[in-house]
């Protein structure tokens, strides 16, 4: 069983090699299936072997820790392996079906999975220094993924998501440096029953928190973003915004889990606070974007802020809401991305006001659009309200009173930008269409993704279950 | 100040220089530097760190793998850099 904690990690990483040198488009499509099929397989093994034992360990080689790698798989590992990596092959589907031309086919595949493998090791990752090295290639690929690109000025944006991320990775660097000098420890699990009182582990634990706050586009950090998703196609931006924007914040959980608390390191309020703020702020440059797919960028980072929102609450039931949150915003915001795509493709112009009255040239985009949207705002059955409620639930527990009107009022803030695009699709109105062909399958694709993030709402119980079994980050 | 701080103290001083050239207004080439001489800077306060024990004491492996590893994740990532640089062409 716990030899499922490798494949999950060497599948995809076999397939990026294996479709690095392949120049047949049949060959790299019937490679690119089988490599995302049997990523899938191992990923629900590993999670169908966290519910039968609990936790999976995994020593890379046979060489003991600390210098040897030890590999983890928790609850969240087993919950967010699968979803993340269904998000991820179906988004690598949409891709392939937007590019039309062989050569930027070839460039793209590789690098999506390149991405998923780095994904993995980060999910699997049980030390410090690990996550640095999963976070820093999750980057590398994003790069790779923007610059391969057939945006306006790809390399441009892709230099520009380089020189701000690789900061952010590297602070986080300097901070696990001085933390290793002043306890000697990288290991999480070890960290978490250390006692942690000097100025020089809050200064680490402010740099870790800096740099990955950097990295995941947190206010004020968060202006080198935005251009990054916007300027990119649908299918890479959703990937980008669901899947590997979420690698940051699952390093700061995995470190606040260990690091933070009563009596040890603190700031996770300023965290929480900064979350609010980006999330309010986002949200007011989402409602005044003029083009479709910058108002899509913007919702993105804006609800990356709710889920900075749990590193102020500590109970159990938080996280649970937080994971439940990630996992419909992984479904929804690519959902979002897509259908917003191809109404943007079908219409004359790239603005938010193009898309007027085009959800009924396109049902199946303007449906899912809707739907998504029903999930971001978090409004009953989806899985994005479910997430909130329990959050909310949490915070009235501990009377976090600035929280539960956080979490209130960016659902109203985030209604305002989603009516936007919802009334604007589905209004009365006469379409100006333009004359290239919509993308059947990325709409079929978007609706797959937006009723997903709704189930998760309806049938929440084998994911809550999945992650009390396999215990918390 | 044991030697082992005096290097760490010049690896910090190297990152915040670093920082500095990379959110200014230059070249990209200058900021790709920048970004080598930050992990560079890093990498010192790691591979310092495996003295702290003192001149006496075994040193610690552990900081220097950390670096190694750290410095080979850095090539790729100046590699990337370059290749993206180079195909813009003019700089900005």
């Amino acid at each position: 069983m716990s030899g499922a904690v490798a494949w999950a990690v060497l599948c995809p990483l076999g397939t990026a090699v294996a479709t690095v040198a392949v120049g047949n488009l049949r060959t790299l499509r019937a490679l690119a299936v089988l490599g995302a099929v049997l990523t899938l397989a191992s990923t629900l093994q590993l999670a169908w072997g966290v519910h039968l034992q609990g936790a999976l360990e995994l020593v890379a080689g046979g060489w003991r820790p600390p210098l040897g790698i030890r590999l983890r798989a928790d609850g969240l590992s087993a919950v967010l392996l699968p979803s993340l990596g269904v998000v991820s092959a179906l988004c690598l589907w949409a891709r392939w079906d937007e590019l039309r031309g062989g050569l930027e086919r070839a460039r793209s595949v590789p690098a999506w999975f390149f991405a998923w493998a780095a994904l993995d090791a980060l999910l699997l990752s049980a030390d410090l220094f690990n996550l640095y090295v999963a976070l820093e290639l999750t980057s590398l690929s994003a790069v790779a993924l923007i610059a391969s690109d057939e945006s306006a000025s790809p390399v441009d944006a892709a230099l520009s998501y380089l020189l701000a991320s690789l900061p952010g990775s590297l602070t986080y660097l300097l901070g696990v440096g001085i933390l290793y000098g002043e306890v000697g420890v990288l290991d999480l699990t070890t960290l978490a029953a250390l006692p942690l009182h000097s100025k020089a582990l809050r200064a680490a634990g402010a740099l870790m928190a800096v740099g990955l706050s950097l990295k995941a586009a947190l206010f004020p950090l968060h202006a080198w973003l935005p251009q990054a998703y916007r300027e990119a196609s649908p299918a890479t931006g959703a990937f980008l915004s669901g899947v590997l924007g979420k690698a940051p914040f699952l390093v700061l959980a995995r470190c606040a889990a260990s690091l933070a608390g009563a009596d040890r390191l603190g700031g996770t309020g300023a965290l929480a606070l900064l979350g609010g703020l980006s999330l309010a702020w986002a949200a007011l440059l989402a409602f005044r974007a003029r083009r479709a797919l910058a108002l899509v960028a913007w919702s993105s980072i804006s609800q990356a802020g709710y889920l900075f929102l749990v590193f102020d609450l500590s109970s159990a039931a938080a996280w649970h809401g937080a994971v439940l949150l990630a996992v419909s915003h992984a479904l929804a915001a690519p959902a979002l991305f897509l259908s917003v795509g191809v109404l943007r493709d079908l219409s004359a112009q790239d603005r938010v006001a193009g898309i007027r009255g085009l959800a009924r040239a396109v049902p199946v985009a303007g449906f899912s659009l809707g739907l998504a949207a029903l999930t971001l705002v978090g409004l009953p059955p989806s899985g994005g309200f479910l997430g909130k409620w329990l959050l909310l639930h949490a915070a009235f527990a501990e009377h976090r009173t600035a929280v539960m009107l956080t979490l209130l009022l960016g659902g109203l803030l985030t209604a305002a930008y989603a009516f936007r695009l919802v009334e604007g699709a589905f209004a009365r109105a006469q379409p100006a269409m333009s004359v290239h062909s919509p993308h059947p399958v990325s709409a079929r694709i978007a609706l797959t993704l937006s009723v997903a993030s709704v189930a998760t709402g309806v049938l929440p119980a084998p994911l809550l279950a999945l992650l009390s079994r396999g215990g918390g980050p | 100040m044991s030697p082992w701080k005096a290097w760490a103290l010049a690896g910090v001083v190297l990152y915040a220089l670093a920082f500095r050239v990379l959110f200014a207004e230059t070249t990209w080439l200058r900021r790709l530097m920048a970004l080598s001489v930050l992990g560079t800077g890093c990498f010192l306060v790691l591979v310092a760190l495996a003295y702290r024990r003192g001149p006496d004491a075994e040193v610690d492996p552990v900081p220097h793998a950390l670096a190694l590893t750290g410095i080979v994740v850095s090539v790729a990532a100046s590699g990337l850099g370059l290749v993206l640089a180079r195909r813009q062409g003019a700089p900005p």
